[in-house]
């Protein structure tokens, strides 16, 4: 009976805390307003750290399995590389590939056959598994395992799902999805979600800027993102104490290229001589802009 | 008068296994107090539970799309085996820890060594039908799994499979006898649910980095941790999952075989242990 006999109050209670809250809570002005995503609202800044755990997880795919945990030494300690700027040959990345090292002991050598612990990438193809301890085989590229890829996207939607402020998942997914996978729409598509979530980003306009040069054949939409791309990453990275040089090394690459392929063989110049005051390859650079010089005097009017 | 050539009995006695273990009778015993735990799990709700819930979230998770690519399956497969690997540890720990401690509750104890049913054959029949149980409920999450993977990509690496599959449920083997020695040890269930899952997630976490750990120890903390790296046993070693997810192909197969071997001796060690504390303990 008392049960019954507080029920009403109990309701009343409630009712009274709802419409006391109801209105405090609209005209509240915390994190809530910032975002209507209710991730956000319910895991506050612990959604970055599980960002950036998935984005390691697609970096974990991307190597098929075999990554380093938090135990291993010689883990890598740049940044995640799914492929967004190929690697050459001998790129600190693949000096940690080998992040297990030669095997501690007897049964660390035997464990070694139950789980990956060849470096391996995703869309390469291999012979089957060797006995541990034997010569890394070269992959095939012959035999790839064409779009293989695609299996790294789902950690990276999450990731952006989680933290949308990081441009990088963005750029990443694209990349593979436009180079890889021939899904150019849904490249597009995604950077352009990227660019709601941080309008003006260099990075982003500069991936957006490849898409209409290299998949949609319009180089004029292309210079004008790469342009407003470098404007924007003049006014926010310059001022930074390590600002992104190769970006901005990409960004005034690709405008010198567009340009001296559409013949404005002047604004080439100019970007060769910025790209060279930055860039170690000096002497290349050089030769290219000794030769816009020339194409550029040839094609000046002649003096009336 | 040269004295028989002293290998004839040993060879007759060798001879005389097979038809001894059938005619042992702790065998029939031990088969019938696991058929008894095989009841016990379909009547109990605890599988379907977990296997509904397993199906659910697999098959909701596998309606989403990504990009537009239909093909993407390896998420997929890494939430499904980790869904599988999380039930059925849950159901060997409670299965097998409540076993013993039930049979003492009830007072059916009594009357079961009364029949008579030695101690051991209590234990081993118990070990038989929890094992059973685990067998059975890996044979449906892996058949769900496999339907699943095959029906998404489209390949049916049913060796690399059954390989996970058996070793799986070696590891489990280990579990259930390290479980049933804790359910002797322990007063209460409920302890030894915690004890047991708390060193099966630890080894599983950690037991393959404890190496590792060591070196980066001082003495004598580097001896201890290491001590325990080689005493422990390494179920790390028959979780392949990341093998399975990532398409690596079989496990050379006489890793597999010596894995299943090790397994087999911790199982032994553990029920030996098991038995021994068993026999010495006052039952109520």
């Amino acid at each position: 009976m008392p049960t019954c006999a507080h029920l009403p109050l109990l309701l009343s209670a409630a009712f009274a805390l709802a419409a006391w809250l109801e209105p405090e809570w609209k005209l509240w002005s915390g994190p809530r307003h910032a975002s209507a995503n209710l991730l956000t609202v319910l895991m506050g800044d612990s959604r970055r750290l599980l960002a950036a755990h998935f984005f390691a997880k697609a970096d974990a795919y991307f190597h098929k399995g075999c990554y380093p945990s938090i135990f291993d030494v010689n883990r890598p300690t740049h940044a995640l590389h799914p492929a967004a700027h190929p690697e050459p040959e001998g790129h600190p990345h693949h000096a940690h590939a080998d992040f297990l090292g030669e095997p501690r002991d007897w049964l660390e050598r035997f464990s070694r056959n139950f789980h990956p612990s060849e470096h391996r990438h995703l869309g390469e193809s291999h012979p089957p598994a060797s006995t541990p301890g034997a010569e890394p085989r070269p992959a095939s590229p012959g035999l790839a395992r064409k779009g293989e890829e695609r299996e790294i996207l789902p950690w990276l939607r999450v990731a952006a799902d989680l933290d949308p402020e990081h441009p990088e998942t963005y750029v990443v997914a694209s990349y593979w999805l436009r180079s890889r996978l021939n899904r150019v729409d849904e490249a597009e598509q995604f950077l352009r979600e990227g660019l709601q979530h941080n309008p003006g980003n260099a990075e982003l306009l500069f991936e957006l800027g490849r898409i209409q040069r290299e998949h949609r054949r319009a180089p004029d939409r292309a210079r004008n993102l790469w342009e407003l791309a470098l404007q924007r990453w003049r006014t926010t990275e310059q001022t930074k104490p390590e600002p992104d040089l190769l970006l901005y090394a990409q960004l005034l690459g690709n405008l010198a290229n567009l340009e001296e392929e559409t013949a404005h063989f002047a604004l080439a110049l100019n970007y060769v001589e910025e790209l060279n005051r930055i860039s170690p390859n000096k002497e290349a650079l050089q030769r290219w802009a000794d030769d816009l010089a020339r194409r550029c005097a040839r094609s000046l009017p002649p003096p009336p | 008068m040269s004295p028989a050539p002293t290998c004839l009995p040993a060879v007759s006695t060798l001879l005389e296994i097979p038809a001894r273990l059938a005619r042992w009778r702790g065998w029939g015993n031990t088969q019938a107090i696991g058929s008894i735990v095989l009841l016990e799990m379909r009547r109990r709700k605890d599988f379907y539970v977990l296997f509904i819930l397993t199906a659910l979230i697999t098959l909701v998770l596998g309606a989403m799309n990504f990009f537009n690519e239909a093909r993407i399956v390896r998420y997929l497969k890494e939430i499904c085996l980790l869904l599988i690997w999380i039930s059925s540890l849950v159901i060997a720990i409670t299965t097998t820890a409540r076993q013993i401690p039930a049979e003492r509750e009830q007072r059916t104890v009594f009357p079961l060594l009364a029949k008579p049913v030695t101690r051991t054959e209590l234990l081993l029949g118990k070990f038989w039908g929890c094992w059973q149980v685990a067998g059975l409920t890996l044979l449906t999450f892996y058949g769900f799994f496999a339907l699943v993977s095959g029906a998404r990509e489209h390949q049916w690496p049913l060796a690399a499979y059954g390989q996970a599959l058996v070793l799986h449920w070696a590891m489990l083997g280990i579990v259930i006898a390290m479980t049933l020695l804790g359910s002797v040890v322990f007063a209460a269930p409920s302890s030894t649910n915690t004890i047991a899952f708390l060193v099966s997630a630890g080894i599983l976490m950690l037991g393959r980095h404890l190496n590792h750990v060591a070196l980066q120890l001082n003495e004598p903390l580097q001896t201890l941790v290491y001590a325990a790296y080689y005493l422990l046993p390494h179920l790390e070693w028959f979780d392949i999952r990341n093998r399975v997810i990532h398409d690596w192909g079989l496990v050379p197969w006489w890793a597999w075989s010596s894995a299943l071997l090790y397994a087999a001796v911790y199982t032994a060690v553990f029920l030996v242990g098991a038995a021994a504390w068993f026999r010495r303990k006052t039952v109520l």
